[in-house]
């Protein structure tokens, strides 16, 4: 039996695991003047990495959607059906993080003026409705190119959320990373890493747990068409 | 609540969610794996019942005759 996703599924969870771990008990503090929940603060080592993540299974949701548009490859489909999955799990994660910490220093966990807030949890809820649409919907041809299609145009939303808060930053954060604006301490930044790898490490295996999951899933439909066959 | 619980809680909510999900991805797996087994199985055994019928057929044993 092929486990190597849930291997590499359970090394990125002891790393998420330990992310959140090292966030806690090992990151400096930061300046009590600079934010309103200081504590809180803290989530960011967790919210970030899973953010990056969900980007990853987006842009591999939009690899894996115009493959099959074009080449009609069963492998795009699969990577299709996978990333669309963990995009939903990263991106929930990712959300649920923003929410608690905006609720510790804004007082609110959503601002619905917020362009960031708001393109990434449209990316999400695309995400969520080609997972929800596929269960629901009898597969063929018809059905994966209408998914993939939803899939390649809501792309564009990848772009506009990374470029959202350097062009109107209204209430979430600007970036930290990357940028001569940077204020990470050397070991805020190794904590940051740490979260980033695990997730990207978690985020490859449910992609490839996801992958052999939906090739058992066409493997058994096709055992049970010709179990009736036979049986007829 | 202080900022150290609200903070513990969430991590506490948010890692026990992420277990949830990859629980479930694995139990989906074995779900799958074991009807897949199953089945081949039963193909495998309708397969022989049918070779064990077809050489006790009246048409075969007058064939041998």
């Amino acid at each position: 039996m092929n486990i190597r996703g849930e291997v590499v599924t359970m090394l990125g969870f002891a790393g998420a695991a330990t992310t959140l771990w090292l966030g806690m008990m090992w990151a400096p503090s930061v300046s009590i003047n600079a934010f309103e929940a200081p504590e809180a603060q803290r989530i960011f080592y967790w919210h970030v990495p899973s953010a990056w993540a969900a980007m990853i299974s987006f842009g591999l949701l939009f690899i894996g959607s115009i493959y099959w548009f074009f080449k009609r490859t069963e492998w795009a489909w699969r990577l299709h059906v996978a990333s669309s999955e963990a995009g939903l799990a990263t991106g929930l994660m990712c959300i649920a993080s923003g929410c608690i910490w905006g609720q510790a220093e804004w007082g609110v966990p959503w601002d619905w003026t917020d362009v960031r807030l708001n393109t990434f949890a449209l990316l999400t809820l695309l995400s969520l409705y080609l997972v929800l649409g596929r269960r629901s919907q009898p597969d063929g041809i018809e059905t994966r190119d209408t998914f993939a299609a939803f899939g390649m145009y809501g792309f564009v939303l990848v772009p506009i959320t990374y470029i959202a808060t350097r062009l109107w930053q209204i209430r979430h954060p600007g970036p930290v990373v990357a940028t001569s604006e940077g204020s990470l301490s050397s070991d805020m930044g190794i904590v940051l890493l740490v979260g980033a790898i695990s997730f990207t490490v978690l985020t490859v295996g449910y992609i490839m747990a996801g992958m052999r999951l939906t090739k058992l899933e066409m493997r058994l439909e096709e055992l049970q068409s010709k179990y009736e066959e036979r049986i007829r | 609540m202080s900022d150290q619980t609200y903070l513990t809680a969430a991590y506490i909510c948010m890692i026990g969610a992420l277990a949830l999900w990859t629980w479930t991805v694995f139990a989906r797996s074995n779900s799958l794996q074991k009807k897949i087994d199953s089945l081949e199985k039963a193909m495998e055994l309708k397969t022989e019942t049918e070779v064990i019928v077809d050489t006790n057929t009246p048409e075969s044993v007058e064939g041998e005759n």
